[in-house]
């Protein structure tokens, strides 16, 4: 499986951006309504829209649409808007390349049994 | 994977005994054709290590184990496909993977002397024989491999490629892509921090405005816009090189394809020192072959 000749970093794919036009639509709905939000939240602090409890609630719910906005933003440019690109990288071992043969799937046994578990347990104290 | 010689690990008989055809199987569709006495030596034979290895437990080592007849007893090669076909499937779905770009290489039919498909790219090479032995190196072999595997086996459903199914030309790669989106990510940047500095300034001048959620926010909104900022860079940035660093790749390769004989020949002396040797030898645990894999990154194992 290991490729000697191969160099990391080697760019093995890229496809430009799909930009389809209902990615760009709703792109721009969403910036609309994050610039939006953004000023009427700086807009109600200002005016103290926070001291009376509906009112506060209110620029709670604001605040709470400007960040759910900005996730949706961002994860539409990055399934949109940015080149889909696949890189050559080493992949590091992991825990669970461990046990991959299949005659390790079970890892290694500690003791033999239940009670040999109690009994290795108790055994520090035991000694002590 | 204990794969420890690639440029070694030529021949990869596509009688795979991981795969999905179970071995008891393989003997039922024998040929019935032949010698009789031949025929009862190999069903002796058969029967032996039937009750010598068990298939529902068979791993690298019980591979390793088995000598060559024992191996050629129990696994039918009738079962897989070979030859002239198999060369035909290999290239049609070899051809279907460089289209959806999961195989970055160029793909030739060659006829002239033995026949065979070569698979090249500037990280290595593989040739494919009539009779499913796989040799080269590099990501293209490790691509390649388990393509040849899965066309070996009759009931696996080839992809279908398109017309044109070949890499892109180094000129039709876009220079980046569209500014569209990092212009819609810099409106909501400029705006986030257009809004931090203003109640800043805002919590600093007003009087009435003395709560501590203002400069709070304000920091919340600067932090917001430079990291969509910082976004927008990387991408432009990252977007440039990756292109750059792509068609060069591409040239590379374009170069090495206007010249198809030399390459050719000098994958045959590549091939040639190498040496198919191991071609009909028992199966050892170095040279078992991969199940295909369909990961999503080009991954390199460990310990490479």
């Amino acid at each position: 499986m290991s490729s000697s000749g191969s160099t990391y970093g080697d760019i093995h794919r890229y496809e430009p951006a799909r930009e389809s036009t209902a990615a760009a639509i709703a792109i721009v709905l969403l910036t609309v309504i994050e610039v939006v939000f953004v000023f009427l939240f700086t807009y109600g602090l200002i005016s103290g829209w926070g001291l009376s409890e509906t009112g506060n609630m209110y620029l709670g719910a604001v605040l709470a649409v400007i960040f759910v906005d900005l996730a949706f933003i961002l994860a539409l440019y990055r399934k949109e808007f940015l080149p889909d690109v696949m890189i050559v990288k080493k992949r590091r071992r992991k825990y669970e390349d461990l046990y991959i043969r299949e005659e390790d799937v079970d890892g290694t046994t500690f003791g033999d049994g239940a009670w040999d578990q109690v009994k290795r347990a108790i055994y520090p104290y035991y000694k002590r | 994977m204990t794969e420890s010689s690639e440029q070694s690990s030529a021949a990869d008989r596509p009688s795979d005994p991981r795969s999905d055809d179970p071995p008891d199987e393989a003997a039922a569709a024998t040929n019935t054709a032949g010698d009789t006495s031949e025929t009862d030596d190999l069903e002796a034979l058969r029967k032996e290590v039937e009750a010598t290895y068990d298939f529902e437990n068979f791993g690298p080592a019980e591979m390793a184990e088995m000598s060559l007849e024992e191996w050629e007893a129990a696994f039918d090669p009738g079962t897989w496909v070979v030859g002239e076909e198999l060369l035909d499937r290999v290239e049609q779905e070899l051809n279907a993977r460089v289209a959806i770009r999961e195989i970055f290489a160029v793909v030739e039919r060659v006829t002239d002397g033995e026949d065979r498909v070569i698979a090249y790219s500037d990280e290595g090479y593989a040739v494919i024989y009539k009779d499913g032995s796989v040799e080269g190196e590099g990501t293209v072999l490790r691509d390649v491999k388990p393509t040849v595997a899965l066309c070996s086996m009759a009931d696996y459903e080839l992809m279908d490629a398109p017309a044109d199914a070949s890499l892109p030309d180094p000129d039709d790669v876009p220079e980046g892509s569209g500014e569209f989106g990092n212009l819609m990510l810099q409106i909501v940047a400029g705006v986030q921090l257009l809004v931090g500095v203003g109640l800043l300034v805002a919590w600093l001048a007003l009087p009435s405005l003395s709560t501590i959620v203002a400069p709070i926010a304000s920091f919340g909104f600067l932090v917001i816009g430079f990291f969509l900022f910082l976004v927008v860079a990387n991408a432009r940035l990252s977007d440039r090189f990756r292109v750059e660093e792509f068609r060069a790749r591409l040239e590379t390769l374009d170069a090495a394809s206007e010249e198809p004989a030399d390459v050719v020949a000098e994958q045959m002396a590549a091939a040639a020192d190498e040496g198919r040797g191991s071609d009909g030898g028992a199966p050892s645990e170095t040279d078992a072959p991969e199940a295909p894999r369909t990961a999503d990154t080009a991954d390199e194992d460990p310990g490479a």
